[in-house]
C-alpha cells in the first residue's frame, strides 16, 4: 500500500514543488499580544484559584466557630434524647440462667427451718473468742 | 512552560502564520477572521502549561477547531448580512519567480472538495507528513494518501488547461 512520502510519483513531486512556489498571502499575527493574552488568562486562573482557596478557608473557619456555639446552645436537647432512649430500653431477666440462692439467704433459711426445724440451720462459722481479763490489758 | 520555550513556539508559529491563515481560510472566508483564528490558537498554545509534543500539529488542530467554530458563526452572520464571497481577498501572493500563477492556483484549489483541499494545504504549504495529517483530520494514513494523490491529479488536470474555466475578474 502506498502511503509514504517516498511513494509519490516524480510527476506528483514536481506538481508539489510548483504549488509550493506560490506563497500564501502574508498574515499579521502579533506574538506579543498573544503572549500578553495568554498571561492574562493564566493570571485570571491563578486569581480564581486563590479566591476559591480563600472562600473554602472562610467557610471552614466559620463552620468551626459556629459549631461549638450551636452545641452550647442546644445542650439540653441531646441529653433529654438520651434519657428517652434509656427509658425505652427493655431489660429482660432470664430466669433459667439465674443462679440458685445461696444457703445463707433469709429465704433459704426460712424454708429450711419450716421443713426441718432449727437443726436445719447451718453451723455458725464465727471465730473462736478468747476470754480476756482486764488485768491482762493493764 | 518557560519563557524561552514560549518565545520559541511563538516564533515557530509566526514563521508559519501565512500557511496557518491559509489553512483557516478553508473554513472562514475573510483574511481578518482567519488571522483572528490563528491569533486565538497562538494565545491558547502559549497559555498551555506544558509544551505539546508536536506544537505545529497542535497549532493546526487548534486552528482547525477554531476555524470550524468561527465558520458556524460566520454562516449565521452571512445569512443576515449577505456578505459576498468576492470580498474575501486573494489566497496567494502574486510573486514573480513562481511556476504557477497565483490566481490560477487559487482557482484550481477552490475547485477541489473541502476534504481534498484541506489535505493539499496541509501537505503542500503546511509541509506536514501523511501521519500527522491523518491524525489531524481523523482518517487513516492510506485514506489521506489516496485523497492527496487524487487531489493532485485533479489539480494537474485543472492547471494544464487553466483558461477554460478560470473566471476573469
Amino acid at each position: 500500500m502506498c502511503e509514504s512520502e517516498d511513494d509519490l510519483t516524480p510527476a506528483d513531486r514536481e506538481l508539489e514543488t510548483a504549488l509550493r512556489s506560490v506563497a500564501p498571502t502574508g498574515a499579521t499575527i502579533d506574538p506579543v499580544a498573544a503572549a500578553f493574552s495568554a498571561g492574562q488568562v493564566a493570571a485570571r486562573t491563578d486569581v480564581r484559584r486563590w479566591r476559591a482557596a480563600a472562600m473554602i478557608l472562610l467557610v471552614v473557619s466559620a463552620a468551626s466557630w459556629l459549631r461549638p456555639a450551636l452545641q452550647d446552645r442546644g445542650d439540653g436537647g441531646p441529653r433529654e434524647a438520651s434519657i428517652e432512649m434509656k427509658s425505652t430500653t427493655l431489660v429482660v431477666a432470664d430466669r433459667s440462667v439465674t443462679p440458685p440462692f445461696a444457703p445463707q439467704t433469709i429465704l433459704m433459711l426460712q424454708q429450711a427451718v419450716n421443713d426441718r426445724g432449727l437443726s436445719a440451720l447451718p453451723a455458725s462459722e464465727l471465730p473462736t473468742v478468747r476470754a480476756t481479763r482486764a488485768a491482762d490489758a493493764l | 512552560m518557560h519563557g524561552s520555550e514560549r518565545e520559541r513556539l511563538a516564533r515557530a508559529v509566526v514563521d508559519r502564520a501565512a500557511v496557518l491563515v491559509l489553512y483557516a481560510r478553508q473554513w472562514v472566508g475573510d483574511v481578518a477572521s482567519a488571522e483572528d483564528v490563528v491569533q486565538q490558537a497562538l494565545t491558547a498554545l502559549l497559555g498551555e502549561n506544558r509544551s505539546p509534543n508536536d506544537p505545529i500539529a497542535w497549532m493546526y488542530r487548534a486552528v482547525r477547531n477554531a476555524a470550524i467554530d468561527q465558520a458556524r458563526s460566520d454562516a449565521r452572520r452571512r445569512r443576515r448580512e449577505r456578505i459576498v464571497a468576492a470580498e474575501r481577498g486573494a489566497w496567494f501572493d502574486a510573486g514573480h519567480d513562481v511556476a504557477i500563477d497565483a490566481r490560477t492556483a487559487e482557482v484550481a484549489l477552490q475547485r477541489l472538495s473541502p476534504e481534498h483541499r484541506e489535505i493539499v494545504v496541509l501537505r503542500v504549504w503546511g509541509e506536514l507528513g501523511f501521519t500527522q495529517i491523518a491524525s489531524l483530520v481523523g482518517l487513516s494514513v492510506s485514506t489521506v494518501y489516496g485523497r492527496y494523490t487524487a487531489a493532485l491529479a485533479e489539480l494537474r488536470a485543472a492547471l494544464e488547461k487553466p483558461c477554460v474555466n478560470q473566471k476573469t475578474t
